[in-house]
């Protein structure tokens, strides 16, 4: 791939966020005091250009891989079953499943500590915005985007007719993160909101709002919070690197070597 | 009161209509526009027509089942394809997608952290977006041409 090219559409995407993001920040700010410009918002920026110039072709590779060896697992008469069905009804199910799969998936991200260890990248932001919904170590994406769409490779869903739909969650979720508070009512319930969000940002590890995008898992699971005010303060209680490179490598390091290399980085 | 009210009106309608026009554009309705563009990520999977340089519309008789169907690929793995020689010799084969298998594809769920936004399109080896030459890019063309 053309590496001009590459860059020229992360920039775009970079200019595409910056319009959208930026002026709701500054006219609807969820916490009026934090600047567009705050602390860390390079580090953000490493993570976003890291996405899209490395990470995101290294994840799309690995779970062509993992489509391509599921084929091997699933049945094609199952598949074939499913795809008699109508494709309205494929669309619902694979939206469902992966929502159901994601809350649990994530959910397990806050309680097993071996996930723990890639899914608190995301978590150290203490500021959040657009930017920083960039934040994400790239074995967290590998799970995370897998999980997601794991319904449509099992069932062979194409997820080109759901493009529409995907492209709106994935701003959405960049939106959820944003340094913004603009009440939607009761459709917060149905396609989620920063409100919610924020509180799961909040500097307690199992503080709730597990859902990939709608809160009706959490509703339902019993994870659902939205206090009327912002949390105080984002980010985790344990220490952790608050560079690109030490955030990138401490997680895929066992302790032991981690305090050994820091200590001979200090010496 | 009233500026206030007409600056947050004003930036949640150019913030609706930012996503709007993206959304429209991811869907491909605004392709006929942008047919220099390398920024389009496809809708089917497959190269679009806006990424054909020549002007006259053309399509290898040998892969249209393929083109213009929704099972189009990207690229090519050996394994997932069953080859059919069209013309009783080696070099002249159709794809056919086996629909039972997942296709290799950019259009893909994000995570619940972000999506990606652009995207450029990667070209791939089977379609060969560039042509030079109508009638010698057409395989069965070429072929009736060289027996002559």
């Amino acid at each position: 791939m053309n590496f001009l090219k590459l860059l020229l559409a992360t920039g775009a995407s970079l200019l595409f966020l910056a319009l959208v993001f930026i002026p709701m920040e500054k006219v609807f700010p969820a916490k009026p005091n934090q600047k567009i410009l705050r602390k860390y918002w390079i580090l953000d920026l490493c993570y976003f250009l890291g996405q899209y110039l490395l990470w995101s072709g290294v994840v799309l590779w690995v779970l062509n891989h993992f489509s391509f060896w599921l084929d091997n697992i699933v049945s094609k008469d199952f598949r074939g079953s499913i795809q008699k069905q109508p494709i309205w009804l494929q669309a619902i199910e694979v939206l469902f499943f992966s929502d159901f799969l994601i809350y649990w998936g994530h959910r397990l991200q806050h309680k097993v500590d071996f996930l723990w260890r890639f899914h608190k990248v995301h978590h150290s932001a203490e500021h959040l915005d657009w930017l920083a919904a960039h934040r994400e170590h790239p074995i967290d994406s590998i799970y995370t985007i897998g999980i997601i769409n794991l319904p449509a490779f099992i069932m062979g869903f194409q997820l080109e007719a759901l493009t529409a739909i995907i492209a709106f969650r994935g701003v959405w979720a960049i939106y959820i993160h944003s340094n913004v508070r603009l009440p939607i009512g009761p459709l917060r319930i149905l396609i989620g909101s920063p409100e919610l969000h924020h509180w799961h940002h909040d500097i307690e590890r199992d503080a709730g709002n597990y859902a990939n995008i709608s809160p009706l898992m959490d509703k339902f699971f019993g994870t659902y919070t939205c206090p009327p005010v912002e949390p105080e303060n984002f980010g985790i209680k344990e220490e952790f690197p608050k560079n690109y490179a030490g955030q990138m490598l401490k997680p895929m390091l066992p302790d032991s070597v981690w305090r050994k290399f820091k200590l001979k980085k200090r010496n | 009161m009233r500026k206030s009210n007409l600056i947050k009106g004003m930036t949640l309608l150019s913030a609706v209509s930012f996503v709007t026009i993206f959304l429209l554009y991811r869907v491909g309705k605004f392709d006929h526009y942008f047919s220099s563009t390398s920024l389009q990520t496809s809708t089917n999977g497959g190269a679009m027509s806006s990424n054909y340089i020549d002007t006259i519309p053309k399509i290898d008789s040998t892969q249209k089942i393929m083109l213009s169907s929704s099972k189009s690929i990207i690229i090519i793995d050996q394994k997932r394809y069953r080859f059919i020689d069209t013309l009783k010799t080696k070099k002249t084969r159709v794809l056919y997608f086996d629909p039972t298998k997942t296709k290799p594809t950019e259009v893909i769920m994000s995570s619940s952290k972000s999506g990606k936004i652009f995207s450029p399109i990667e070209s791939p080896a089977i379609y060969v977006p560039v042509y030079i030459d109508s009638i010698t890019y057409d395989t069965l063309l070429r072929k009736f041409k060289k027996r002559q």
